[in-house]
């Protein structure tokens, strides 16, 4: 039957839907991924995809993922340190001295909380009280984008998700192209604090995302977190770049300071630390900041 | 000293407790009057809940409760070391109980062998037994423990673990020591119904044991040769209520981390009002010292509702202007 | 049983330095006996031990005929009342509760004392004449009213005998006296026998039945004030010279300097 020349066009028919059966659109891939779905946190925590309405974030950067995922409407409750984006008439919670009346007072449907932001026993007694908890952790470059990606999933936003992901590695990819490809890589100091001075080791985001920016951070191979240098540790690794924290400016220093290369040539910037210091949404435009300071430091030695 | 000599003033306590515990309940971030929280509370059980019922129950209960006991635990460990050392500045901390407590509690987090309910509370009793041991050693000599001697190994046990802890906390990830950190200032909030009820009874036990024994330590109070030669077996219950003090600490410790001066305070003051005997100044002191902290608590709920104070900061802004003081009344 | 305490050859040592070096003697009921003699010859380890607090390195210490090591100590407690050196409470205190404190060996539980005690503790406190202070703290009394405050709480425990360590040491005169006439009243009236150790000689000699004198660990004399006490005894031990003139009244040695 299926040898003449009219079966042969039947079987290429049947062929040919056959495979249009295996190939989908990506919204109808979409729309099978999420129905009922569910989805695990950090912990392993399953909650089921849905169309969240009382949401509440316990950490900045969470707030700004709602945003870009176009939740805003649907937030109850932002962690009291959620500045960049503009928030109105949204009950403030700490959540770090969290005072969970408030909280269970709110109703929330959904919980979002990182492991930066929020404290292990906080995270504990939120689900002892019943709340939908979604915890999540930005550790590195790939953390940040599963974050945005498993969001997305939970609040049947992905589309959204896997748009704001795109232009992200997007960016990245712009970025990488600006980069000069020239070696050694400029040192790099980022100050975290001042008073003792404080610096982000080697096995630490911020130290990746210097990398990423075309820099070496100075403190590469210490294997601690943070860094508490000597002032001669300091002026011994030469730190062709300064990054200030907020607030901090360059006349609190002293003179000792004057004998590092990015002192002599002025290369001492201050970057959106909302930007570079949270892990989410805009950690690309702040390796853009990094980069961008770091590529107009100055060569030559200004007195 | 007669019963009623005892029975009057607890029960005048007991009242206010119970009267100052009904407001606890009403009030936070909405203030429920109480018939509401009754018939919240009463919901749970019989299966009408109100809108208030998990509130009350998961929140407000377990938290009254944690300050009644952590209150009734540190006091009842000051009146004790106050007495065995027969100094009015005998406290938890000073004796290395806590030190003790929050290291075993650190480590225990850093080892990750924090798994069950008890693990935690398990290891800064551990933590804080293993303290008053080595200070308890450290301070004896021929036979006996000497007072100088047992403040001064206290000091040196307590800055000796203090450091300890200091330095696992600078080497481990961030989150936990930030989720340390702040527990070290005393966190009320952070304990399930169930999680007291597993620590509740072992209290009872000891502040029950403690009261038994307080007619004995109190002879011994008042000197350890004439307990001995009245046939009081001084050394056995010196060690019996040093290891009570430190049980009372390391449960404290373990429900609400690190509270300082009410174990130094309360006695002090229970002192002043009804007299110095051991067996009125224990009980009186474990039941003032829940009354204390719970004001403290509720202090704190009132005044920082949004960033929470932690309770410890309220009871050193107390306890460091009374200290003081005791300092000068003990100079004269 | 005519003797009170029987001890056998007891030596002793702190800290591997020798304390008593077999000292052996009986002390008969109802009379004053105190235990003189220069500082660090053992006369409160003398004591200590009778009260049964310490144990001797060898030795043995016979109370009303029983051994000592094998009487529990609660037991040796209702009949014998010590008073140690310091005594004094750190914090207040008051009197009644203190002296009800001697009771402790027939109490229970927390010890609080039924009516029966609290009568007993009251005679104590009439016999020693501070009853009148019973209501009051006992750190805010005059040290001499103390000490009779103390001597009723030992008193509470209604003893046979009385051990009580250089009761006089912080008194001034008129107290020292006041003590020791109570202390022979208490062995006159209530037939109670009374051991002291004294520092002060001269005082302890006037109203003391018995002179032990302990030296470097051994008795170099016992008896009788006027027989036990001459010259040659206090230069040997004592070390400087003095000389005996007699208490007209009393009859007794009162030892002065020679110039």
């Amino acid at each position: 039957m299926f040898n003449t020349p009219f079966s042969r066009k039947r079987k290429l028919f049947f062929l040919i839907i056959i495979f249009l059966s295996y190939c989908r659109s990506p919204y109808t891939i979409l729309k099978a991924e999420n129905p009922g779905k569910t989805i695990k946190d950090i912990q392993g925590f399953a909650l089921t995809a849905g169309n969240y309405k009382r949401i509440v974030t316990l950490s900045p950067n969470m707030t700004e993922i709602c945003f870009a995922l176009g939740l805003k409407n649907r937030l109850v409750g932002v962690s009291v340190s959620s500045d960049y984006v503009g928030i109105k008439n949204v009950e403030r919670i700490d959540g770090w001295n969290i005072n969970y009346e408030t909280i269970l007072l709110l109703k929330p449907d959904l919980v979002l909380t990182t492991s930066a932001g929020n404290p292990p026993q906080v995270i504990e007694r939120l689900r002892e009280l019943g709340l939908n908890v979604f915890h999540t952790e930005q550790a590195g470059l790939d953390g940040i984008f599963e974050t945005i990606e498993k969001i997305g999933m939970l609040t049947k936003t992905s589309g959204k998700a896997y748009a704001v992901v795109a232009s992200m590695k997007n960016e990245l990819e712009l970025l990488k192209k600006t980069l000069p490809t020239r070696k050694p890589k400029p040192r790099v100091l980022y100050l975290l604090w001042t008073n003792p001075p404080m610096a982000p080791g080697g096995d630490t985001f911020l130290s990746e995302m210097i990398t990423f920016a075309g820099g070496q951070n100075i403190f590469e191979s210490s294997n601690v977190r943070i860094v508490k240098p000597s002032i001669e540790k300091i002026i011994e690794l030469d730190p062709e770049v300064i990054f200030l924290p907020q607030g901090v400016n360059f006349s609190d220093f002293d003179e000792r300071w004057t004998v590092i290369s990015a002192v002599k040539t002025r290369s001492v910037f201050h970057v959106n630390e909302d930007f570079v210091l949270r892990p989410g949404i805009n950690t690309i435009k702040g390796i853009g900041e990094l980069a961008g300071r770091i590529r107009s430091r100055g060569k030559k030695d200004k007195g | 000293m007669t019963p009623k000599g005892i029975i009057k003033p607890a029960a005048l306590i007991i009242l206010a407790l119970a009267t100052l515990s009904i407001l606890s309940l009403c009030i936070g971030t909405v203030f429920i009057p109480p018939d509401k929280v009754a018939a919240a509370i009463a919901g749970k059980i019989t299966g009408l809940e109100t809108e208030f019922s998990t509130l009350l129950i998961s929140i407000r209960l377990p938290r009254l409760l944690t300050a009644l006991f952590v209150g009734a635990a540190l006091a009842g460990a000051g009146s004790i070391f106050q007495g065995l050392i027969r100094n009015p500045l005998g406290d938890p901390y000073l004796i290395g109980v806590s030190s003790g407590a929050a290291l075993g509690m650190i480590s225990a987090q850093s080892l990750s062998l924090a798994g069950t309910i008890a693990g935690l509370p398990l290891a800064a009793i551990v933590g804080g037994t293993a303290a008053v041991i080595v200070v308890y050693l450290l301070s004896k000599s021929g036979g006996k423990v000497h007072t100088t001697r047992l403040i001064l190994a206290g000091i040196v046990v307590s800055s000796f673990l203090s450091a300890s802890a200091m330095f696992i906390l600078s080497r481990s990830d961030s989150t936990t020591v930030q989720g340390i950190t702040f527990w070290m200032m005393g966190d009320m909030g952070n304990n399930s119904i169930s999680e007291i009820l597993v620590l509740a009874p072992l209290l009872f036990i000891v502040i029950a044991v403690v009261f038994l024994l307080s007619g004995k330590i109190n002879v011994i109070m008042l000197g350890d040769d004439l307990a001995a030669q009245m046939g009081i077996p001084v050394e056995s219950i010196k060690i019996s209520s040093l290891i009570a003090a430190s049980l009372l600490t390391g449960l404290a410790v373990a429900a609400a981390g690190v509270i300082g001066f009410i174990g130094l305070i309360v006695p002090n003051l229970a002192r002043y009002i009804w007299g110095s005997d051991f067996r009125l100044n224990f009980i009186l002191s474990t039941l003032a010292g829940a009354l204390l902290l719970l004001i403290a608590d509720m202090i704190v709920r009132v005044v920082s509702p949004v960033s929470e104070i932690p309770v410890g900061v309220i009871t050193a802004l107390i306890g460091a202007p009374f200290f003081i003081n005791l300092l000068i009344k003990a100079r004269d | 049983m005519k003797n009170m305490y029987q001890l056998h050859n007891i030596r002793m040592s702190y800290n591997g330095t020798p304390v008593l070096k077999g000292v052996s003697l009986r002390v008969g009921k109802g009379a004053m006996l105190s235990f003189v003699g220069p500082n660090g010859a053992g006369k409160s380890t003398i004591l200590k031990l009778m009260a049964g607090l310490i144990k001797p390195d060898s030795g043995k210490i016979l109370f009303s005929g029983k051994d000592i090591a094998h009487l529990p100590s609660k037991e040796l407690a209702r009949k014998v009342g010590y008073l140690p050196q310091v005594n004094q409470p750190v914090f207040p205190y008051n009197c009644f509760d203190y002296v009800m404190i001697g009771r402790t060996p027939f109490l229970k539980g927390l010890m609080l004392g039924g009516d029966s005690d609290r009568e007993i503790v009251r005679k104590a406190m009439e016999e020693t004449d501070c009853i009148r202070f019973s209501d009051k703290d006992i750190n805010k009394i005059s040290v001499g009213e103390r000490q009779c405050v103390f001597i009723a709480r030992a008193l509470a425990a209604e003893p046979d005998v009385l051990l009580l360590d250089e009761p006089a040491a912080a008194l001034d005169l008129e107290h020292s006296v006041s003590l020791y006439r109570l202390l022979a009243r208490l062995m006159d009236r209530k037939g109670i026998t009374i051991v002291v150790v004294s520092h002060h000689l001269n005082i302890t000699s006037q109203f003391a039945d018995r002179i032990v004198m302990l030296d470097d660990g051994e008795i170099v004399a016992d008896g009788a004030p006027e027989k036990v006490l001459n010259e040659d005894l206090l230069v040997k031990v004592y070390g400087s010279s003095f000389q005996l003139i007699t208490n007209p009244e009393m009859k007794r040695p009162i030892i002065v300097p020679r110039k």
